[in-house]
């Protein structure tokens, strides 16, 4: 496969997840996929992981502001949107809807072998995401010390 | 320039950093560069940055844990290490994406951002 071609499973993967379509992970994930960042593990695991981020964030919705593929990898620059209508269940969180409105970044590594992803990891700022979601409250210190980022 | 060529030059970048030997910044950044998630303008602004990083970590460390290039990008996962200004050992993965034109940088963007609210959030760090 080429570098584009990889880059396309991406952005489809993406968009159809937008529009809350999980069975496509059935056609993209391959059965030896694993998600070392969520210890998850082949298509269903992704399927099961979806299913419940989607509860907790029903409109949830990611752009790709960047993407670079090389050799089997495609990493990408994501944006995601999203209101916390629903549930939030997330490792240890349990978290009842707050209505809220959040925005969050990453980027996220895919590695695709014959159209297939095999792989897939993140990295991305959780404790933005759960400040926005109230969870976490900066320091009188904090403030001071970082005058920028409470503009 | 070829691909191998500009991770070379991300990974030389590294090895002096760690070494905090920030005359690498004048080889390696243009002086225009623009770091967009920091909103650093130029290569003095990165030289403070790294200063104050160094200050506040004296063990800085950057392990580069995988790195690709396309185009005139190269994106790097690092492993930073580091003692906080409290004597908390703190640990964690970042993403650069860099913008190389004729062996210099030019651009940058970090993900997440790791200095600024990211650390003052967690009051261990610093209290």
């Amino acid at each position: 496969m080429s570098l584009e071609e990889n880059k396309a499973i991406v952005r489809r993967w993406i968009e159809e997840i937008n529009k809350q379509n999980l069975a496509i992970l059935d056609e993209l994930v391959a059965p030896e996929f694993v998600h070392p960042t969520w210890q998850l593990r082949g298509p269903e695991g992704m399927k099961q992981f979806y299913a419940t981020f989607l509860k907790g964030f029903p409109d949830c919705h990611e752009t790709v502001e960047d993407i670079i593929a090389e050799g089997d990898k495609v990493w990408h620059r994501f944006k995601c949107t999203g209101t916390h209508a629903g549930e939030f269940e997330f490792g240890p969180i349990r978290l009842a809807p707050t209505g809220k409105k959040v925005t969050w970044a990453g980027v996220n590594f895919w590695r695709i072998v014959d159209g297939k992803v095999v792989e897939k990891g993140s990295v991305y700022d959780m404790l933005d995401f759960l400040k926005q979601l109230g969870v976490i409250e900066y320091t009188e210190k904090a403030k001071k010390l970082f005058p920028k980022d409470f503009k | 320039m070829s691909l191998e060529k500009n991770k070379a030059i991300i990974r030389r970048a590294n090895e002096a950093l760690n070494k905090k030997d920030l005359t690498v910044i004048d080889e390696f950044i243009a002086p225009d560069y623009v770091d967009h998630t920091n909103q650093l303008r130029g290569r003095e602004n990165v030289k403070k940055f790294y200063t104050k990083a160094f200050k506040d970590f004296p063990d800085f460390h950057r392990t580069i844990e995988d790195i690709i290039a396309e185009g005139d990008k190269v994106w790097i996962r690092y492993r930073f290490t580091g003692t906080a200004p409290s004597g908390r050992k703190i640990e964690l993965t970042t993403v650069s994406i860099l913008r190389i034109v004729n062996g210099k940088v030019v651009e940058g963007w970090a993900v997440p951002k790791v200095v600024g609210k990211n650390l003052a959030i967690d009051k261990s760090l610093y209290e």
